[in-house]
């Protein structure tokens, strides 16, 4: 394990309240450089606050939160530089089209025009992207519209990428591209926190897997657990009991 | 058929309420005052009332998904009646879509933008096909069209949805992005402005953003593409239209101090609240 001061991300005792609502309670995380973490659980589980807080988009009401040495709060414009952040609602602009999007993402982060250009037509043909390169996002279907906010988290190359659910909503292909590309990156020494439901592309992805529910973290270890993960996962978290649904 | 014609009835209402947010744009403050002088206000009201018409008339009845009346099991004949309603009109505009630039995009999608060119065409035609204009009329009607995209520098982000998230992840400084979304404004104001009072209308869209940048950053009003803008009258609506009038008259009339003046107090407010910005990400 990396020492304390090489860590992208150091949660101690973390905790997220709104009013009497406990979105996120005692939460510990430690991720140094180069490796992946995947916070899964049930929907509403505190997985998408989790990864808020590390962008500095929320501010903790209790414990201590480091992300690439400074409390995000706190960071100041520069900092930003070095996250990369795939957000639940992607973020995109009606107006812009697919390639528009990530120019202005090298505009705002201080690549060059060149540098740019040739990132874009990469993450494109990476992801398939190509033909609809011109095409407005407000027309795009959602799994394009997800590739481009992930080709924008990951255009800047940061230090440290939050991902929420990057393999939702895309064909088997487009899964296989995107984990692929963040092996590659996580191998380069990127960090990578990544929240999904998609339990085999987080198997292959992560080196330890948080399991959240209801705000709390009720189980953490590393991805090969014995069943395989989601036998793993149904038996920590069981489905709701099928009613008579007599109608059906 | 009477579900589908309620659910169309309760979709109209909510949208009547966007309609309304002329309520709360400078311009229908100024034109009330103005209708103390009804010859003055007839032309605003008339103008104010075309605009809201047209996405008026398209936007209630195209709220049914077209995925979903194909799904419905309806008569060949309901399936047609409510086709004739439901095809998208106004909506979209593709050659707008097409303008570089992600703001000169977003702006000329609200009314407040054809408000301000009307005032526009019809200033610069007073000036040059009137028999005897009065000089002194062409500050004014340059400062009409400043009031008209007053409400929008208070909205400097909103257009852009959810997705002003990336303004407040980038790295880049806050007043960097205040000043990339004002610039269109400033730039807009002194363009339509060109054939009445350049001067005036820079130093009045400047103390506009000046002021306007507090609720920019701080109390941000949703706002609709094909709607007027919606602001805070009081104080900030207020204050721009005060400030911006006798500031703007003072520069058409030669006191260039003024403008001096106005773009010191757009500077500051661009670095202060360029500050706050990046603070309240």
């Amino acid at each position: 394990m990396a020492n304390s001061l090489a860590n992208l991300v150091e949660c101690r005792g973390v905790a997220i309240r709104y009013g009497d609502l406990r979105a996120l309670e005692d939460f510990d995380l430690t991720l140094p450089p180069g490796k992946a973490c995947a916070l899964i659980g049930p929907n509403g589980a505190g997985k998408s606050t989790v990864l808020k807080l590390l962008a500095g988009l929320e501010t903790e009401s209790a414990g201590s939160l480091l992300v690439n040495g400074k409390r995000p709060q706190d960071a100041g414009q520069a900092w930003k530089r070095d996250i990369g952040l795939l957000p639940e609602n992607l973020a995109l602009f009606d107006a812009l089209t697919v390639a528009e999007h990530l120019e202005l993402s090298g505009e705002l982060y201080g690549l060059s025009r060149n540098e740019t250009s040739m990132r874009t037509e990469e993450l494109l043909t990476l992801l398939s992207l190509g033909e609809g390169r011109d095409r407005f996002a407000a027309a795009c279907s959602y799994g394009m519209r997800k590739k481009t906010a992930f080709a924008m988290a990951l255009l800047h190359a940061p230090k440290l990428l939050l991902l929420d659910e990057p393999f939702e909503g895309l064909d088997p292909a487009s899964c296989e591209s995107v984990l692929a590309v963040l092996l590659r990156a996580k191998s380069g020494g990127m960090g990578i926190l990544v929240s999904s439901h998609m339990l085999m592309h987080v198997e292959r992805l992560a080196d330890e897997v948080v399991l959240l529910d209801r705000g709390r973290a009720t189980w953490r270890g590393a991805t090969v657990t014995e069943g395989g993960l989601q036998e793993h996962y149904l038996r920590l978290i069981a489905a709701a009991p099928l009613p008579p649904m007599a109608w059906l | 058929m009477w579900t589908i014609f309620l659910a169309l009835a309760r979709c109209a209402v909510r949208e009547s309420r966007t309609l309304g947010s002329v309520q709360s744009n400078n311009l229908l403050y100024v034109t009330a005052l103005l209708s103390l002088q009804p010859a003055s206000a007839l032309f605003l009201w008339t103008v104010i009332g075309l605009l809201l018409l047209a996405p008026a008339i398209t936007a209630p009845l195209a709220k049914i998904p077209e995925i979903r009346l194909a799904l419905w099991p309806l008569s060949a004949g309901q399936g047609r009646m409510l086709r004739i309603f439901t095809r998208p009109a106004l909506r979209r505009v593709p050659w707008l879509w097409r303008l570089p630039g992600l703001e000169a995009r977003q702006l000329l999608r609200t009314l407040d933008v054809y408000v301000a060119l009307i005032f526009s065409v019809t200033g610069t035609a007073y000036r040059l096909f009137a028999r005897d204009p009065d000089p002194a009329a062409f500050g004014v009607l340059s400062l009409m069209v400043v009031l008209s995209l007053s409400t929008l520098a208070q909205n400097l982000f909103t257009l852009d949805g959810p997705a002003r998230l990336r303004w407040q992840q980038s790295p880049q400084r806050g007043y960097v992005h205040l000043w990339r979304k004002g610039r269109w404004l400033l730039g807009l104001a002194t363009v339509l402005s060109t054939g009445l009072s350049a001067q005036g209308a820079a130093a009045g869209m400047l103390l506009c953003l000046a002021v306007g940048h507090h609720n920019s950053v701080l109390a941000p009003t949703e706002s609709e593409a094909w709607r007027f803008s919606s602001g805070r009258f009081f104080p900030h609506g207020f204050l721009q239209v005060v400030a911006s009038f006798s500031c703007g008259i003072a520069v058409t009339r030669g006191e260039w101090q003024f403008l001096a003046g106005a773009l010191l107090v757009y500077v500051a407010s661009l670095f202060l609240y360029g500050w706050v910005l990046e603070r309240t990400s």
